[in-house]
Protein backbone atom coordinates (compact mmCIF):
# COMPACT_ATOMS: atom_id res chain seq x y z
CA UNK A 1 0.00 0.00 0.00
CA UNK A 2 3.10 2.40 0.89
CA UNK A 3 4.19 1.38 -3.08
CA UNK A 4 1.45 2.41 -4.29
CA UNK A 5 0.93 5.59 -2.14
CA UNK A 6 4.51 6.43 -3.59
CA UNK A 7 3.67 6.35 -7.30
CA UNK A 8 0.35 7.61 -6.67
CA UNK A 9 2.46 10.74 -5.36
CA UNK A 10 5.08 10.13 -7.21
CA UNK A 11 2.79 10.73 -10.72
CA UNK A 12 1.05 13.26 -8.96
CA UNK A 13 4.59 15.18 -8.67
CA UNK A 14 5.84 14.63 -11.79
CA UNK A 15 2.36 16.01 -13.40
CA UNK A 16 2.77 19.38 -11.18
CA UNK A 17 6.80 19.32 -12.26
CA UNK A 18 5.45 19.43 -15.98
CA UNK A 19 3.45 23.05 -14.95
CA UNK A 20 5.43 26.22 -15.50
CA UNK A 21 6.71 27.47 -11.68
CA UNK A 22 4.77 30.73 -12.56
CA UNK A 23 1.33 28.71 -13.23
CA UNK A 24 -1.26 30.08 -10.71
CA UNK A 25 0.94 31.07 -8.39
CA UNK A 26 1.69 28.03 -7.17
CA UNK A 27 4.84 27.84 -5.60
CA UNK A 28 7.26 24.84 -6.91
CA UNK A 29 9.94 22.94 -4.81
CA UNK A 30 13.67 24.40 -5.80
CA UNK A 31 15.80 21.48 -7.00
CA UNK A 32 19.56 21.77 -6.66
CA UNK A 33 21.72 20.81 -9.90
CA UNK A 34 23.37 17.57 -10.06
CA UNK A 35 26.96 17.59 -11.16
CA UNK A 36 26.34 14.40 -13.27
CA UNK A 37 25.61 14.48 -16.96
CA UNK A 38 23.16 11.07 -16.61
CA UNK A 39 21.27 9.82 -14.23
CA UNK A 40 21.53 5.55 -13.76
CA UNK A 41 17.56 5.74 -15.11
CA UNK A 42 16.05 8.10 -17.33
CA UNK A 43 15.20 11.57 -15.24
CA UNK A 44 11.34 11.37 -15.66
CA UNK A 45 11.68 7.27 -14.66
CA UNK A 46 13.73 8.84 -11.62
CA UNK A 47 11.70 10.98 -10.69
CA UNK A 48 8.45 8.20 -10.51
CA UNK A 49 10.38 5.14 -9.76
CA UNK A 50 13.56 6.32 -7.32
CA UNK A 51 11.93 4.56 -4.13
CA UNK A 52 11.41 0.98 -5.90
CA UNK A 53 15.11 1.85 -7.34
CA UNK A 54 16.76 2.22 -4.10
CA UNK A 55 14.95 -1.08 -2.30
CA UNK A 56 15.85 -3.40 -4.97
CA UNK A 57 19.37 -2.15 -5.02
CA UNK A 58 19.00 -2.30 -1.51
CA UNK A 59 18.21 -5.55 -0.90
CA UNK A 60 20.65 -6.88 -3.26
CA UNK A 61 23.35 -5.18 -1.79
CA UNK A 62 22.74 -5.99 1.47
CA UNK A 63 21.09 -9.59 1.44
CA UNK A 64 23.06 -10.64 -2.17
CA UNK A 65 26.09 -8.48 -1.91
CA UNK A 66 25.85 -7.18 -5.39
CA UNK A 67 26.88 -3.53 -5.05
CA UNK A 68 26.89 -1.15 -8.32
CA UNK A 69 28.71 1.67 -7.22
CA UNK A 70 26.92 4.06 -9.39
CA UNK A 71 23.06 2.83 -7.69
CA UNK A 72 24.07 2.88 -4.23
CA UNK A 73 23.51 6.07 -1.62
CA UNK A 74 27.14 7.29 -2.10
CA UNK A 75 27.11 6.86 -5.65
CA UNK A 76 23.85 9.33 -5.85
CA UNK A 77 25.18 11.54 -3.36
CA UNK A 78 27.98 12.14 -5.46
CA UNK A 79 26.00 13.20 -8.01
CA UNK A 80 23.33 15.05 -6.28
CA UNK A 81 24.83 17.14 -3.48
CA UNK A 82 26.89 19.46 -3.91
CA UNK A 83 28.97 22.05 -1.63
CA UNK A 84 26.90 25.37 -0.19
CA UNK A 85 28.57 28.58 -1.34
CA UNK A 86 30.01 28.63 2.65
CA UNK A 87 31.79 25.12 1.52
CA UNK A 88 29.76 22.95 3.84
CA UNK A 89 27.49 19.73 2.57
CA UNK A 90 23.41 20.87 3.32
CA UNK A 91 22.14 18.99 6.12
CA UNK A 92 19.83 15.93 5.07
CA UNK A 93 16.90 17.87 6.77
CA UNK A 94 17.63 20.83 4.76
CA UNK A 95 15.25 22.16 1.95
CA UNK A 96 18.84 22.94 0.14
CA UNK A 97 19.66 18.64 0.10
CA UNK A 98 18.42 16.76 -3.11
CA UNK A 99 16.04 14.53 -1.84
CA UNK A 100 14.33 16.57 1.13
CA UNK A 101 13.62 19.40 -1.37
CA UNK A 102 11.23 17.92 -3.01
CA UNK A 103 10.10 15.12 -0.17
CA UNK A 104 9.60 18.23 2.35
CA UNK A 105 7.63 20.06 -0.42
CA UNK A 106 5.62 16.51 -1.19
CA UNK A 107 5.45 16.16 2.77
CA UNK A 108 6.94 12.69 2.40
CA UNK A 109 9.06 12.35 5.11
CA UNK A 110 12.34 10.10 4.94
CA UNK A 111 14.81 8.43 7.39
CA UNK A 112 17.57 6.96 5.23
CA UNK A 113 19.69 9.71 6.66
CA UNK A 114 19.55 8.98 10.43
CA UNK A 115 21.79 5.91 9.66
CA UNK A 116 23.46 7.19 6.05
CA UNK A 117 25.82 9.38 6.22
CA UNK A 118 23.99 12.46 3.69
CA UNK A 119 27.60 13.51 2.25
CA UNK A 120 29.17 12.19 -0.89
CA UNK A 121 31.19 9.63 -0.36
CA UNK A 122 34.94 11.43 0.37
CA UNK A 123 33.69 13.78 1.75
CA UNK A 124 36.50 13.80 4.12
CA UNK A 125 38.08 16.64 1.58
CA UNK A 126 38.10 14.68 -2.28
CA UNK A 127 36.44 16.38 -4.66
CA UNK A 128 32.77 14.70 -5.25
CA UNK A 129 32.58 16.69 -8.99
CA UNK A 130 35.64 14.64 -10.11
CA UNK A 131 33.85 11.42 -8.66
CA UNK A 132 31.31 12.72 -10.88
CA UNK A 133 33.26 13.38 -14.18
CA UNK A 134 35.00 10.10 -13.97
CA UNK A 135 31.44 8.31 -14.81
CA UNK A 136 30.79 10.26 -17.90
CA UNK A 137 32.51 7.41 -20.02
CA UNK A 138 30.23 4.80 -18.60
CA UNK A 139 27.09 6.97 -18.62
CA UNK A 140 27.62 7.62 -22.15
CA UNK A 141 28.36 3.65 -22.79
CA UNK A 142 25.38 3.22 -21.16
CA UNK A 143 23.27 5.46 -23.52
CA UNK A 144 24.80 3.74 -26.45
CA UNK A 145 23.56 -0.16 -25.13
CA UNK A 146 20.24 1.67 -24.11
CA UNK A 147 20.01 2.90 -27.44
CA UNK A 148 20.90 -0.59 -29.30
CA UNK A 149 18.55 -1.93 -26.93
CA UNK A 150 15.55 -0.10 -27.97
CA UNK A 151 16.72 -0.34 -31.47
CA UNK A 152 16.28 -3.90 -31.23
CA UNK A 153 13.09 -3.79 -29.42
CA UNK A 154 11.31 -2.05 -32.58
CA UNK A 155 12.13 0.90 -32.92
CA UNK A 156 10.96 3.02 -29.93
CA UNK A 157 12.04 7.01 -30.27
CA UNK B 1 15.99 -24.85 14.08
CA UNK B 2 17.21 -24.71 10.44
CA UNK B 3 13.94 -25.18 9.35
CA UNK B 4 12.87 -22.08 10.74
CA UNK B 5 16.19 -19.89 8.83
CA UNK B 6 14.82 -21.72 5.69
CA UNK B 7 12.30 -20.16 6.65
CA UNK B 8 13.52 -16.80 6.91
CA UNK B 9 15.30 -17.02 3.87
CA UNK B 10 12.40 -17.63 2.12
CA UNK B 11 10.42 -14.72 3.61
CA UNK B 12 13.01 -12.74 2.63
CA UNK B 13 12.66 -13.85 -0.79
CA UNK B 14 8.98 -13.65 -1.16
CA UNK B 15 9.70 -9.85 -0.23
CA UNK B 16 12.23 -9.09 -2.84
CA UNK B 17 9.90 -10.91 -5.29
CA UNK B 18 7.24 -8.42 -4.11
CA UNK B 19 9.69 -5.81 -4.57
CA UNK B 20 9.88 -6.83 -8.47
CA UNK B 21 6.28 -7.09 -9.13
CA UNK B 22 6.12 -3.95 -7.59
CA UNK B 23 8.90 -2.37 -9.96
CA UNK B 24 6.89 -3.56 -12.84
CA UNK B 25 3.80 -2.32 -11.22
CA UNK B 26 5.40 1.09 -11.40
CA UNK B 27 6.75 0.62 -15.10
CA UNK B 28 3.15 0.22 -16.19
CA UNK B 29 1.87 3.25 -13.90
CA UNK B 30 4.48 5.27 -16.39
CA UNK B 31 2.97 3.91 -19.07
CA UNK B 32 -0.84 4.88 -18.68
CA UNK B 33 -0.25 7.93 -16.51
CA UNK B 34 2.51 9.94 -18.06
CA UNK B 35 4.06 10.81 -21.22
CA UNK B 36 7.48 8.96 -22.08
CA UNK B 37 6.35 5.27 -22.83
CA UNK B 38 9.16 4.58 -24.60
CA UNK B 39 11.36 5.21 -21.43
CA UNK B 40 9.92 1.99 -19.87
CA UNK B 41 11.30 0.40 -22.50
CA UNK B 42 15.10 2.04 -21.63
CA UNK B 43 14.53 0.95 -17.72
CA UNK B 44 13.68 -2.70 -19.21
CA UNK B 45 16.94 -2.73 -21.47
CA UNK B 46 18.89 -1.08 -18.37
CA UNK B 47 18.22 -4.25 -16.29
CA UNK B 48 18.67 -6.45 -18.35
CA UNK B 49 21.94 -4.95 -20.41
CA UNK B 50 23.08 -2.26 -18.19
CA UNK B 51 23.63 -3.31 -15.07
CA UNK B 52 24.44 -7.17 -16.12
CA UNK B 53 28.32 -7.42 -15.66
CA UNK B 54 28.02 -5.63 -11.64
CA UNK B 55 25.57 -8.79 -10.90
CA UNK B 56 27.97 -10.75 -9.32
CA UNK B 57 27.13 -11.17 -5.29
CA UNK B 58 28.07 -13.56 -2.24
CA UNK B 59 28.86 -16.78 -3.45
CA UNK B 60 27.34 -19.90 -1.57
CA UNK B 61 30.27 -21.47 -3.09
CA UNK B 62 32.78 -19.28 -0.16
CA UNK B 63 33.12 -19.64 3.29
CA UNK B 64 34.55 -16.24 4.83
CA UNK B 65 36.74 -16.89 7.44
CA UNK B 66 39.17 -15.61 10.00
CA UNK B 67 42.93 -16.98 11.20
CA UNK B 68 44.36 -14.99 14.51
CA UNK B 69 47.88 -16.27 15.44
CA UNK B 70 47.39 -15.45 19.24
CA UNK B 71 51.29 -16.27 19.65
CA UNK B 72 51.96 -13.73 17.13
CA UNK B 73 49.54 -11.00 18.84
CA UNK B 74 50.82 -8.31 21.34
CA UNK B 75 49.01 -7.23 24.18
CA UNK B 76 50.29 -4.06 23.73
CA UNK B 77 48.70 -3.91 20.04
CA UNK B 78 45.44 -2.28 19.24
CA UNK B 79 46.02 -2.16 15.44
CA UNK B 80 42.87 -3.86 14.64
CA UNK B 81 40.07 -2.15 16.79
CA UNK B 82 41.89 1.20 15.35
CA UNK B 83 41.34 0.13 11.61
CA UNK B 84 38.06 -1.25 12.52
CA UNK B 85 36.86 1.58 14.56
CA UNK B 86 38.16 4.31 11.99
CA UNK B 87 36.69 2.28 8.88
CA UNK B 88 33.54 1.68 10.35
CA UNK B 89 32.96 4.87 12.24
CA UNK B 90 32.00 3.82 15.61
CA UNK B 91 33.71 4.97 18.99
CA UNK B 92 34.62 3.35 22.29
CA UNK B 93 35.33 5.55 25.28
CA UNK B 94 34.85 3.09 27.92
CA UNK B 95 30.97 3.30 28.46
CA UNK B 96 29.34 0.23 29.31
CA UNK B 97 26.65 0.39 26.28
CA UNK B 98 29.29 1.81 23.81
CA UNK B 99 30.09 0.08 20.54
CA UNK B 100 32.57 -2.95 20.32
CA UNK B 101 33.10 -4.75 17.09
CA UNK B 102 35.93 -6.10 17.73
CA UNK B 103 37.84 -5.91 21.08
CA UNK B 104 41.02 -7.07 22.80
CA UNK B 105 40.98 -9.56 25.24
CA UNK B 106 43.24 -11.17 27.55
CA UNK B 107 43.40 -14.48 28.77
CA UNK B 108 45.34 -15.94 31.06
CA UNK B 109 45.84 -19.79 32.32
CA UNK B 110 46.24 -18.91 36.48
CA UNK B 111 48.25 -21.95 37.07
CA UNK B 112 51.02 -21.33 34.27
CA UNK B 113 50.63 -17.96 34.26
CA UNK B 114 50.81 -17.67 30.31
CA UNK B 115 49.34 -15.15 29.15
CA UNK B 116 47.57 -14.42 25.53
CA UNK B 117 46.20 -11.35 24.66
CA UNK B 118 42.78 -12.10 21.51
CA UNK B 119 41.11 -9.93 19.39
CA UNK B 120 37.62 -11.35 19.82
CA UNK B 121 34.73 -9.93 17.18
CA UNK B 122 31.40 -11.59 15.61
CA UNK B 123 33.09 -15.27 14.96
CA UNK B 124 30.85 -15.67 11.68
CA UNK B 125 29.13 -19.01 12.87
CA UNK B 126 27.68 -21.45 10.86
CA UNK B 127 24.68 -22.13 12.88
CA UNK B 128 24.79 -18.81 14.34
CA UNK B 129 22.19 -18.27 17.37
CA UNK B 130 21.69 -14.73 16.40
CA UNK B 131 19.95 -15.81 13.42
CA UNK B 132 17.87 -18.24 15.30
CA UNK B 133 16.39 -15.92 17.58
CA UNK B 134 15.98 -12.88 15.72
CA UNK B 135 12.19 -12.27 15.55
CA UNK B 136 12.27 -10.36 12.15
CA UNK B 137 14.95 -12.06 10.10
CA UNK B 138 17.31 -8.81 10.36
CA UNK B 139 19.74 -11.21 11.97
CA UNK B 140 21.14 -13.21 8.61
CA UNK B 141 23.43 -15.10 7.22
CA UNK B 142 24.84 -14.06 3.67
CA UNK B 143 25.39 -17.17 1.05
CA UNK B 144 29.46 -17.06 1.88
CA UNK B 145 29.07 -17.48 5.66
CA UNK B 146 29.35 -13.43 6.72
CA UNK B 147 26.67 -12.93 9.55
CA UNK B 148 24.58 -9.10 9.31
CA UNK B 149 22.22 -7.38 10.79
CA UNK B 150 20.35 -6.09 7.94
CA UNK B 151 19.03 -2.43 9.99
CA UNK B 152 16.43 -1.42 8.03
CA UNK B 153 14.69 -4.48 9.65
CA UNK B 154 16.11 -4.42 12.48
CA UNK B 155 13.24 -3.39 15.76
CA UNK B 156 16.01 -3.08 18.34
CA UNK B 157 14.79 -5.83 20.68
CA UNK B 158 18.03 -7.10 21.26
CA UNK B 159 17.51 -10.96 21.58
CA UNK B 160 20.70 -11.57 19.05
CA UNK B 161 22.45 -9.92 21.79
CA UNK B 162 21.43 -12.39 24.50
CA UNK B 163 22.07 -15.58 21.97
CA UNK B 164 25.68 -14.46 20.85
CA UNK B 165 28.01 -16.52 23.46
CA UNK B 166 30.70 -13.94 21.98
CA UNK B 167 29.07 -10.48 23.28
CA UNK B 168 29.87 -9.82 19.60
CA UNK B 169 26.96 -7.29 19.20
CA UNK B 170 26.63 -4.21 20.42
CA UNK B 171 22.93 -1.42 20.67
CA UNK B 172 23.16 2.04 19.46
CA UNK B 173 21.34 4.13 21.67
CA UNK B 174 21.94 7.43 20.73
CA UNK B 175 21.44 9.52 17.78
CA UNK B 176 24.41 9.54 15.16
CA UNK B 177 25.70 12.04 12.78
CA UNK B 178 28.72 11.49 10.44
CA UNK B 179 28.57 8.10 9.76
CA UNK B 180 31.12 6.79 7.65
CA UNK B 181 29.85 5.99 3.86
CA UNK B 182 30.44 2.20 3.61
CA UNK B 183 29.27 1.99 7.30
CA UNK B 184 25.98 3.22 8.26
CA UNK B 185 24.41 3.16 11.83
CA UNK B 186 21.68 4.33 13.32
CA UNK B 187 20.02 4.57 16.74
CA UNK B 188 17.53 1.88 17.94
CA UNK B 189 19.52 -0.97 15.85
CA UNK B 190 22.12 -3.57 16.64
CA UNK B 191 25.35 -4.02 14.74
CA UNK B 192 28.66 -6.28 14.82
CA UNK B 193 31.81 -6.84 12.51
CA UNK B 194 30.56 -7.23 8.84
CA UNK B 195 33.73 -8.63 8.25
CA UNK B 196 33.92 -5.37 6.38
CA UNK B 197 31.60 -6.42 4.02
CA UNK B 198 31.61 -4.01 1.71
CA UNK B 199 35.45 -4.45 1.14
CA UNK B 200 35.19 -8.13 0.91
CA UNK B 201 32.59 -7.80 -1.91
CA UNK B 202 35.00 -5.42 -3.55
CA UNK B 203 37.64 -7.82 -2.85
CA UNK B 204 39.87 -6.58 -0.37
CA UNK B 205 40.77 -8.13 2.84
CA UNK B 206 38.70 -6.25 6.22
CA UNK B 207 40.10 -3.27 7.85
CA UNK B 208 41.64 -4.97 10.69
CA UNK B 209 43.57 -8.44 8.60
CA UNK B 210 44.85 -5.06 6.84
CA UNK B 211 46.31 -2.87 9.61
CA UNK B 212 47.71 -5.83 11.89
CA UNK B 213 49.87 -6.86 8.66
CA UNK B 214 50.58 -3.23 8.52
CA UNK B 215 51.04 -1.81 11.83
CA UNK B 216 50.47 -4.93 14.03
CA UNK B 217 52.45 -8.18 13.70
CA UNK B 218 50.54 -9.80 10.61
CA UNK B 219 48.89 -11.96 13.55
CA UNK B 220 45.39 -12.36 11.14
CA UNK B 221 44.67 -14.18 7.65
CA UNK B 222 41.65 -13.64 6.29
CA UNK B 223 39.98 -16.06 3.08
CA UNK B 224 37.86 -18.64 2.17
CA UNK B 225 37.69 -21.58 4.04
CA UNK B 226 35.95 -23.72 1.24
CA UNK B 227 39.05 -22.82 -0.80
CA UNK B 228 41.99 -25.98 0.01
CA UNK B 229 44.27 -23.42 -1.66
CA UNK B 230 43.79 -20.19 -0.06
CA UNK B 231 46.55 -18.85 2.35
CA UNK B 232 44.16 -19.62 5.53
CA UNK B 233 42.53 -23.26 4.38
CA UNK B 234 46.59 -24.58 3.63
CA UNK B 235 47.50 -22.68 7.51
CA UNK B 236 44.55 -24.53 9.01
CA UNK B 237 45.79 -28.06 7.84
CA UNK B 238 49.72 -26.92 8.78
CA UNK B 239 48.59 -26.50 12.49
CA UNK B 240 46.10 -27.00 14.90
CA UNK B 241 43.71 -24.23 16.03
CA UNK B 242 40.68 -24.05 17.99
CA UNK B 243 37.34 -21.86 18.20
CA UNK B 244 36.26 -20.11 20.73
CA UNK B 245 33.72 -22.45 22.60
CA UNK B 246 33.57 -25.21 20.03
CA UNK B 247 31.51 -26.91 22.49
CA UNK B 248 28.86 -25.44 21.37
CA UNK B 249 29.12 -26.51 17.79
CA UNK B 250 27.72 -23.22 16.18
CA UNK B 251 30.90 -24.02 13.97
CA UNK B 252 32.33 -20.21 13.93
CA UNK B 253 33.93 -19.16 10.78
CA UNK B 254 37.12 -17.29 13.30
CA UNK B 255 39.89 -19.67 14.35
CA UNK B 256 42.50 -19.04 17.02
CA UNK B 257 45.89 -20.49 16.96
CA UNK B 258 48.14 -21.16 19.85
CA UNK B 259 45.01 -20.69 22.51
Amino acid sequence: MTGLRHIFLATLFALFAAVPAVAGGVPMPSIPAAKGTHCVRPVVWMRQNHMTLLMQVRYEAVHEGIRNKDESLPGCLSCHVSKLADGSYPAATSKKFFCNACHAYAGVSIDCFSCHTSRPDGADGADSTQAAAAKAPLFAARETRRDAAAAQAGGAP
Amino acid sequence: MSERRDGNLQQAREVDHGRRRLLGAAAVATMVLAPGVSLVAYARAEDEAGTAGAKTGASAGKRWGLLIDTAKCKPSCNACVKACSDYNGWKNEGRPTDPQWIRKVEVSDPRSGLSHSVPVMCQHCADAPCVEVCPTGASFQRADGIVLVDRHICIGCRYCMMACPYKARSFVHENLTDQQPDAPRGKGTVEGCTLCVPRVDAGQQPACVEACAREGAGAMIFGDLNDPASAISRALAAYPSVQLRADLALDPGVHYRGL
